[in-house]
């Protein structure tokens, strides 16, 4: 009997055992990765954002843009119209819109981060332990990348203060200048005015432009540089060698070509130095538009740079940045140098890093005549306003009637003026161009844009500290200043 | 009486062990509150460098430097014949 009553009891325990048994066996072992998801989503939570847009600085490591929260993310442009085309603009969801803000948008991107924070009861932040990181997780504080461009902070701002301060003496509608190391085609300065400050930017898409690399221009006579290398090169021409100049007036094929100072008689470097339209004309015939062409394109011209600048202009026509690329392949010897923007990202190298020759265009002799040529206008042709106190400069002025596509022929009022050169001589550490678009009243190229450069470059090597190496005063700076109407292509 | 000492230093031996094991736990739980307060003020503090960096930047900008040396210190850009170039290769530099 009393083993009966207590056979019940027994009998009882054990159902509940094995009860508790088979719950625990459910819980533990079968619905054990379920339940320990529930469990892990209810402690632990997934939070998503978006690492800092990237900085871009100068080559310095000055900082020109950078991303800070406002709350809401912004972009903040500190030295504001600084270098406003080349660093470009991002729209309100900081996607890069214009400039190298664009181009290297997969670089300056911030990468999407994803970490795991846990939370008591109370839902108070926790740390969590190594338990509770799942595959994917990051560290929620990633530092934002550094991109590095070639430009000089100091050199870009000097530019920017020649530039504007030139603009408003000539009343220019626009203008550009292009700094360029010769050694490795880095891009020092890169200034298009007008201007406009990035922090304040309304979506103005105009504006944007990055003339120096998009827009084409007629150059004038900054390229008979390309001729007179054609020349040189295939041994056509000799310093001494005499071309008639007519006077003044050649009729070619139906065009007529004017000197802006009518000359008899020119021995081939003083047709440089004068930059006579008919002389080089004629040099040019002698040269045949297939040498031409060849040389030409040699240089660069009618193709992308890939200076990794957006909106490059591959047309037939110059841009300015080709155009002191050129300058910068004599400066250097013969070897057209790639144009850089960026040098690099953080200290990572990059395959932009290092200096690319594109190619040899002409040889060291004949980039040596090129330069004493080039050298002769600074000194008593048409470029006398480029000279640089204390420094051996070598230059082209250019003055090129505007194409009036309304009227269908070359405008007699708006020019673009410009000057091309480098320096110094004996080791050149920058190759500039200057280009000012419309300017009012005077027009030559070396009366506008000459000045400008040698206003630029004498600020440009004291920050350099380039050693000066001609002492001796300029012998003919005040004599050389013409001031006859620009060369004129009459259509017939 | 030898058999129930050896059961009380068990029993003593089993509770430290449980003891450090709750402490641990506790100090783990602790830590944890910690070092996402810490987190917190770092994230904080980065964000505050970021700003700086951006003041920084802004209060050395060229332009801003100019216009201060110009109006408030009374400055000017000198003149060529006032500028002694110093080459950067001179031997000491």
């Amino acid at each position: 009997m009393n083993r009966r009553r207590l056979l019940v009891p027994f009998v009882g325990c054990i159902v509940l055992f094995i009860s508790l048994g088979v719950r625990l066996l459910w819980i533990q072992i079968i619905r054990h990765g379920a339940l320990e998801d529930r469990a892990q989503r209810q402690h632990y939570r997934i939070l998503k954002s978006q690492a800092a847009r990237g900085i871009i600085t100068d080559r310095s490591g000055h900082v020109l843009a950078m991303s800070v929260e406002f709350p809401e993310p912004k972009r903040v442009y500190p030295e504001r119209e600084l270098a406003c085309h080349v660093l470009g603009v991002v729209g309100a969801d900081q996607q890069g819109l214009a400039g190298v803000e664009f181009v290297a948008e997969a670089i300056l991107r911030g990468v999407p981060l994803q970490y795991q924070i846990g939370r008591d009861a109370l839902g108070r932040p926790i740390a969590t332990t190594g338990r509770g990181w799942r595959a994917g997780t990051q560290d929620r504080l990633i530092p934002p990348v550094s991109l590095a461009l070639t430009l000089d902070r100091t050199l870009q701002y000097l530019a920017e203060q020649v530039l504007e301060q030139g603009m408003r003496e000539t009343r220019a509608k626009r203008g550009i200048m292009v700094v360029q190391d010769p050694s490795t085609g880095e891009l020092l300065a890169l200034v298009n005015r007008p201007g406009f400050d990035p922090n304040q930017w309304q979506g103005d898409l105009p504006i944007l432009s990055n003339a120096a690399v998009s827009q084409t221009f007629e150059p004038g006579s900054t390229f008979k540089l390309v001729t007179a290398a054609a020349a040189l090169e295939e041994r056509l021409v000799g310093w001494e060698d005499r071309f008639f100049c007519e006077n003044g007036e050649f009729v070619v094929d139906g065009f007529t070509i004017h000197d802006h100072e009518p000359k008899g008689d020119l021995p081939f470097h003083q047709v440089m130095a004068y930059s006579s339209n008919i002389g080089m004309a004629k040099l040019g015939l002698h040269i045949g538009k297939e040498r031409f062409y060849r040389m030409a394109r040699a240089f660069g011209f009618g193709s992308v740079s890939s200076s990794g600048l957006p909106g490059e202009s591959p047309e037939v026509g110059t841009t300015a940045l080709q155009m002191v690329n050129a300058y910068a392949a004599i400066a250097n010897g013969g070897v057209l140098m790639e144009p850089r923007i960026l040098r690099g990202v953080q200290a990572v190298p990059t395959s932009r890093e290092r200096p690319r020759a594109i190619r040899r265009v002409c040889s060291p002799p004949t980039c040596a005549v090129l330069t004493q040529l080039l050298e002769e206008v600074v000194e008593t042709g048409t470029g006398t306003k480029a000279w640089v106190p204390g420094y051996r400069v070598a230059g082209k002025t250019g003055t090129a009637q505007k194409f009036d596509r309304q009227a269908g022929r070359y405008s007699p009022t708006r020019f673009l003026s410009s000057f091309c050169g480098f320096l110094p001589v004996e080791g050149p550490r920058l190759a500039i161009g200057v280009f000012i678009d419309e300017p009012q009243g005077v027009s030559w190229g070396g009366e506008v844009a000459a000045p400008l450069f040698a206003r630029f470059a004498t600020q440009a090597m004291q920050y350099l500290g380039v050693r000066p190496t001609s002492p001796a005063p300029h012998p003919t700076v005040a004599s050389a200043v013409t001031t006859s109407q620009p060369a004129r292509l009459d259509l017939p | 009486m030898k058999a129930t000492r050896n059961h009380l230093l068990l029993i003593l031996g089993a509770a430290v062990l449980l003891l450090a094991y709750v402490w641990q736990h506790i100090e783990g739980i602790r830590l944890g509150y910690r070092l996402e307060r810490l987190q917190g003020e770092v994230a904080r503090l980065h964000n505050a460098v970021v700003h700086q960096r951006v003041r920084l930047s802004s209060l050395t900008a060229l332009e801003r430097v100019g216009m201060v040396a110009k109006e408030t210190l009374g400055m000017r850009s000198p003149r060529p014949e006032e500028i002694i170039t110093i080459p950067h290769d001179l031997p000491g530099l």
